[in-house]
């Protein structure tokens, strides 16, 4: 077994990433044990680190720990390394395996939809649109609209015929091998395109960090390529009151920006009124695995996302992620909104 | 603000301001002299005394204190003294000024009055047993009791921390069982924990003295609570008060033409950005709080443009006990970014800029583990706001 990688020996044991870890906060820490012990502490103890394997896969590699910590210690990416390194094929968490079955027999990690009669995408174009498989197979809306505002935008784009899953789930379970195998089957798939833009923060982040591409979040692409100017909305039926979730793979790994564009695209929305609620950056448990791994810790998290939405007046919350739109749909107190699709029933 | 957690965080919630003689040189000729020795325990406090100070502390503590009350975060004290409080292992902790319900337990107040301090279980931080034995060997005061209370949803999870005990306690009515069982107590005064977060604090202490009719404190407790819901307050005056909070982020880059600014470059995991401004204050940094990250055996400011500087040895402290820590942390500890009289932070080509302004640990000589306390936090961040508001 070797060491990971990653340098955690700066460690003052100041407790910030305890303090500020949600898992923690929602679920305490004798069920979570939190990312000093098991980031920092654990990998110093290699023989037992494999029973860290039930505790370590409730982290929902916010990167909250990541943002307080005075040493600057990377801990989610030792978290991730430490999931990589006690991976086991034969050892995996009923939902994570039904992840990696579905890798295998569908290329995808969700099992995709029976029936689908999507809207027909060219596979060639200046522009690659890479949906994600939440987007593509679990909440179709998401890709019909990304589809349909790239046209609106007239942007040439097209999705590349053939692709697979980006490989940010496995990642997360610490399935190494077979994310490498994906990235070869995608990155064979994805030559003739010029900017990538997806749907999901954590595919951008993974095409990001492991393919060595500079892909685009739809928010960075729209403000960014497109320009607020260029987005012409239609006039308000009525007014709505919205409060926007900050998903952490959005506003912490790809970064802060997209959450001041985000905000800047909405309030050029006629008839929305932005509602503030209580800590939008917390994450609401859609991210690292934790869904399939322990969707008891996942709602827990989603349902005080939720409560703040609505404590804040919100008659929709907007989330632009497939992940935490998922997970958020799973509690019934308001409606829950993807930024895209919003966007596209209002755009001309 | 930087990326990390900030020393303000990692500390209790008393402000320092009077030291005991002989740990500061005596006061100089100068109010702002005094102020400054008092307050900036640095060996670049001369070049403080007139220009860079141009208020006296009634001024600094009449700016900020209202602020911090607006916040929910009432603070009392007095900076021409300092008093004792109950620290949450039971050693007196001295300070001039603290949030008003930490105050109400000072050690001077009725001392032969009866005193119960009273844990929760499953909450760490505060071991009441603990803290009534420390008290009775630390100053002989033998007249304190130590009480445990159970709150099933603590007990259940086990080892919280007073910040998870603060995100609890909006979903609980906490004060009111708490309030049950102060009730219960023979004593007038009793010590709790932190116990309730910023927006709720004020009126749910009010509320535990209100119910029971006893003085109710708390203890402080470092790195914990206390010192995050000073920060909180700080953050929610500056956003207040018109600043634009650029919070958890790494800035390492500022671009500038001759002595002015007009960007910083930030950086998240994957991408940069640029940030444009017309003045910016940097609050606080990384390693400690002291601004500085390490570098195989160096200190370094995360902002490669600008100049830091080591004052450790020279300093009003005693140079480091080589015995102690690292190399690196040694340098760490005793090194800042270097700042002229009016705050404003130097460039490596050694110009100062007219526009950026540093504040609290990341000014050299105020590095939170060197014990300078939150007086000179305090101090640097109103000369800071001020000097940025009066800049062209």
């Amino acid at each position: 077994m070797a060491r990971p990688g990653i340098e955690t020996s700066g460690c003052i044991k100041c407790g910030s990433c305890m303090n500020a870890c949600p898992v923690i906060a929602t679920e305490g820490m004798r069920r979570f044990s939190g990312p000093r012990s098991l980031a920092v502490e654990a990998p110093r103890f290699l023989p037992d680190i494999a029973a860290t394997r039930d505790n370590i896969m409730m982290c929902t590699t916010c990167w909250k720990c990541e943002e307080v910590c005075p040493a600057n210690l990377l801990l989610p990416e030792a978290m991730l390394q430490v999931r990589a390194l006690i991976f086991s094929d034969k050892e995996m968490l009923e939902g994570h395996r039904r992840i990696a079955e579905n890798i295998d027999k569908h290329r995808r990690s969700v099992e995709p939809l029976s029936a689908q009669d999507l809207v027909p995408v060219k596979e060639t174009g200046e522009v690659m649109y890479f949906p994600g498989c939440i987007s593509k197979e679990r909440i179709t809306s998401i890709y019909e609209s990304s589809v349909s505002v790239l046209g609106k935008v007239r942007a040439d784009f097209g999705v590349p015929n053939g692709w697979v899953c980006c490989g940010a789930p496995l990642e997360k379970i610490g399935d190494s091998e077979r994310l490498r195998i994906l990235r070869e089957e995608n990155l064979a798939k994805f030559e003739g395109f010029g900017e990538i833009v997806t749907s999901c923060p954590g595919c951008t982040s993974h095409l990001l960090v492991h393919y060595d591409l500079e892909p685009l979040h739809t928010i960075e692409f729209l403000y960014e390529n497109v320009g607020l100017s260029r987005l012409r909305f239609k006039p308000p039926t009525r007014t709505i009151r919205v409060a926007l979730h900050r998903p952490c793979h959005l506003a912490r790994t790809i970064g802060p920006h997209v959450i001041d564009y985000a905000y800047a695209i909405l309030q050029s929305v006629p008839g929305l009124k932005l509602v503030e609620m209580e800590d939008p950056g917390t994450c609401c448990g859609g991210g690292g695995g934790v869904v399939a791994g322990y969707p008891g810790v996942a709602l827990d998290l989603a349902v005080e996302k939720m409560r703040k939405a609505e404590e804040a007046g919100a008659e929709l919350l907007l989330a632009p992620c497939p992940f935490c739109v998922l997970n958020l749909r799973r509690v019934d107190l308001l409606e829950v909104g993807e930024f895209v699709t919003f966007l596209n029933e209002r755009l001309e | 603000m930087g990326r990390a957690t900030t020393a303000t965080a990692l500390s209790t919630s008393c402000f320092t301001l009077f030291r005991p003689p002989g740990i500061v040189p005596g006061p100089s000729r100068t109010e702002f002299g005094m102020l400054s020795r008092k307050v900036i325990p640095f060996n670049s406090f001369d070049d403080l005394s007139a220009e860079g100070l141009k208020g006296t502390l009634s001024d600094i503590l009449s700016f900020i204190l209202p602020r911090l009350k607006s916040q929910g975060l009432p603070m009392s004290g007095d900076f021409d003294h300092s008093y004792s409080v109950l620290s949450n292992i039971g050693t007196p902790y001295c300070c001039s000024v603290s949030p008003g319900f930490v105050e109400s337990g000072r050690l001077d107040r009725n001392p032969g009055g009866r005193v119960a301090l009273l844990g929760i279980l499953g909450m760490r931080d505060f071991d009441p047993d603990l803290a009534v034995s420390m008290l009775e060997s630390a100053i002989g005061r033998r007249n304190v009791r130590a009480y445990w209370s159970q709150i099933p949803e603590v007990k259940e999870r086990y080892d919280m921390s007073p910040w998870e005990v603060a995100a609890l306690s909006e979903r609980l009515p906490l004060e009111e069982r708490i309030s049950d069982v102060v009730k219960e107590l023979d004593e007038d005064s009793v010590g709790v924990p932190p116990l309730f977060a910023l927006p709720q604090y004020a009126r749910k202490m009010e509320f535990l003295g209100r119910e029971t009719g006893k003085t109710v404190f708390e203890v402080a407790t470092p790195m914990s609570l206390p010192g995050q819901r000073l920060q909180d307050a700080f953050e929610n005056v500056a956003a207040h008060e018109g600043c634009k909070l650029l919070k958890g982020l790494t800035a390492v880059e500022i671009g500038f033409s001759r002595n002015h600014a007009s960007f910083v470059t930030i950086r998240s995991r994957s991408r940069e950005q640029r940030i444009t401004f017309s003045r910016l204050i940097f609050a606080t940094g990384d390693l400690v709080g002291g601004g500085l990250v390490v570098d195989d055996d160096r200190a370094k400011e995360t902002v490669s443009s600008l100049q830091i500087e080591t004052r450790g040895s020279t300093g009003v402290y005693p140079p480091p006990d080589p015995s102690l820590g690292s190399q690196a942390l040694r340098e760490v500890m005793h090194s800042g970014v270097k700042a002229d009289s009016l705050l404003r932070l130097s460039t490596k080509q050694g110009e100062t800029l007219d526009n950026v302004f540093g504040a609290g640990s990341l000014l050299s000589g105020f590095a939170f583990p060197t014990g300078v306390g939150l007086g000179g936090v305090m101090l640097t961040s109103w000369m800071a706001a001020r000097n940025a508001m009066e800049a062209d």
